[in-house]
């Protein structure tokens, strides 16, 4: 069964100047472990889309269906780390909001930063980190509460091209180290051809499924390596025409 | 450190100085020439008071004791009011925040009020609130408030909303988000006010005293005027100038302190 399943899902926001028909019958399913990356021009609803699976927003229509156990972690576009607060402090914010067993949440979280290269930061504040770490720092903000499902939303968007390449590779280790299943929105097909397992295209706005690629490149390897692989090339012709496609 | 540092580092230093000595230099011949064209009566001291004039009347200020009195009570006034504006003004601010039908009917009344010149409430405040301390303190509170409330909303509501998204993806409610983001990311904002409503609540004590006190340095200036005594307004006018800055200081090196955290 898959883990999240979104069935016939639309969304119109409503706000005085009119209404924007932003999401149109979406159905998609994640299965566990899976690393799907859904792409879509700027505008075209992304941000919504995973904003909707995240549970801030309801759907016009439609539905969701995810067994109630899955626990789901959002990170906005942009790192969102909270610069008055420490490294260590920003990570613990959601076990410090649930109000649970801080004690446990902080041994894990030490045990998460020392694991991939914070430990020596995480009393510093995130204005003293480079865009990679604080990227880094964001996604163990999000990996802390044992999330099942984890939401990205452009996570490399704000990074310079050199820095994306490298952090790319980063995140997708940690997430497949620490067996997630992640959803990761991006207008750039490179990153989602690179890392997914599969690839789910958008139309422009409203945001429809286009078409769907199972991405058949050695997982082996980093994103980076994969790149330059032979089929590589072919994938991205392919999306990068139904993305120019216009809509039926 | 390379010789050039060095001097470009000396060089930092002079300039500071000839900066500070210019600046004592100019207090130094203002009131020289104030003194001097009071001595060689270039102009009546009688309308021009003089530095040495200035003193006595301080001096004997402070021997009849009345001095303490009279910066006491302005004080007392002035840091009540400042304090009571600060803490409902962001009060009624969250409140605001916290419930946005309140916000949106409040708007136009805020608008009007923040546009009224508060110095003509100042009949109904003193037949409301009696011809004391409390009408001054009113009119200072009146003042601050409505521009406090103004200015921390505007904070409140201009908070990431990507951040708020987060929050609210973590599971937070409102008073979470407040607490954990919206104030803390507000605290330079609300310093800010703080370094205006220091400048607002000496306007509004020394012009509520203007209308109803018995003492006070607004009560000095008014009397002083009255009875063509220009020595004591001028007195009163370098304390209040004393007292103003070295508040209005302290409040901008807690902002500096508090600055280091958020
Ligand atoms: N809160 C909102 N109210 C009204 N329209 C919105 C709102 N948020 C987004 N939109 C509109 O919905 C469309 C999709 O936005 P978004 O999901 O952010 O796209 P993307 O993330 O793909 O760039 C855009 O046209 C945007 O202007
Ligand atoms: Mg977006």
């Amino acid at each position: 069964m898959a883990l999240v399943e979104l069935r016939n899902i639309s969304l119109t926001y409503h706000s005085r100047d009119g209404e924007t028909e932003a999401i149109k019958d979406v159905s998609l399913s994640i299965e566990d472990k899976e690393f799907v990356a859904i792409v879509g021009p700027s505008g075209s609803g992304k941000t919504t889309l995973l904003k909707i699976m995240a549970g801030l927003i309801a759907p016009s229509g439609g539905e969701i269906v995810k067994a109630e156990s899955t626990r789901v972690a959002y990170m906005p576009q942009r790192d969102g780390l909270f610069e008055w607060r420490s490294v260590m402090k920003n990570v613990l914010l959601a076990p410090e909001i649930a109000g649970g067993d801080i004690k446990k949440a902080r041994a894990y979280a030490e045990e998460l930063l020392e694991k991939y290269g914070l430990k020596e930061f995480s009393s510093k504040r995130p204005s003293e980190l480079s865009g990679g770490m604080r990227q880094r720092a964001a996604l163990i903000r999000t990996l802390v509460t044992k999330p099942k499902l984890m939401l990205l939303d452009e996570p490399f968007s704000a990074l310079d091209f050199q820095t994306r390449l490298y952090v790319c590779d980063d995140v997708l280790r940690i997430i497949k180290a620490e067996e997630k299943t992640a959803v990761l929105v991006t207008h750039d097909i490179n990153e989602a051809v690179s890392m997914a397992d599969r690839v789910i295209v958008l139309t422009a706005r409203p945001a429809g499924v286009k078409s769907e690629y199972t991405i058949g490149l050695d997982k082996s390897l980093p994103p980076l390596k994969r790149r330059e692989l032979k089929n590589f090339s072919v994938y991205f012709k392919n999306i990068w025409m139904d993305m120019e496609a216009p809509n039926e | 450190m390379s010789e050039e540092h060095k001097h470009y580092l000396k060089k930092q230093k002079i300039r500071k100085l000839v900066v500070r000595i210019t600046q004592i230099g100019i207090l130094i011949l203002f009131f020289g020439l104030w003194e001097l064209s009071a001595y060689l009566e270039w102009a009546d001291p009688f309308i021009t008071s003089s530095p040495s004039r200035v003193i006595k009347s301080i001096a004997s200020l402070y021997t009849s004791g009345d001095l303490f009195v009279h910066i006491g009570a302005t004080l007392w006034e002035t840091v009540v009011s400042f304090l009571l504006s600060t803490v409902l003004g962001t009060a009624i601010a969250v409140a605001l925040w916290w419930n946005r039908f309140l916000c949106e009917v409040t708007e136009p009344y805020l608008i009007v009020l923040n546009s009224l010149p508060k110095i003509a409430l100042g009949p109904l405040i003193i037949i409301w609130v009696g011809a004391g301390k409390g009408a001054i303190i009113t009119m200072a509170l009146l003042i601050c408030l409505i521009i406090t409330v103004i200015s921390a909303l505007q904070g409140f509501q201009s908070v990431d909303r990507d951040k708020i998204d987060l929050l609210r993806s973590m599971g937070a409610g409102k008073g979470k988000i407040f607490l954990k983001l919206v104030l803390p990311a507000n605290i330079p904002n609300i310093l800010a006010i703080l370094k205006i409503n220091v400048g607002l609540s000496w306007v509004g004590t020394i012009m509520g005293e203007y209308l109803v006190s018995r003492e006070g340095l607004g009560y000095l200036l008014v009397y002083g005027g009255q009875v063509f005594r220009l020595d004591l307004v001028m007195a009163s006018t370098l304390i209040l100038c004393v007292l103003a800055t070295a508040m209005y200081l302290a409040v901008a090196l807690s902002e500096k302190l508090a600055r280091k955290f958020f």
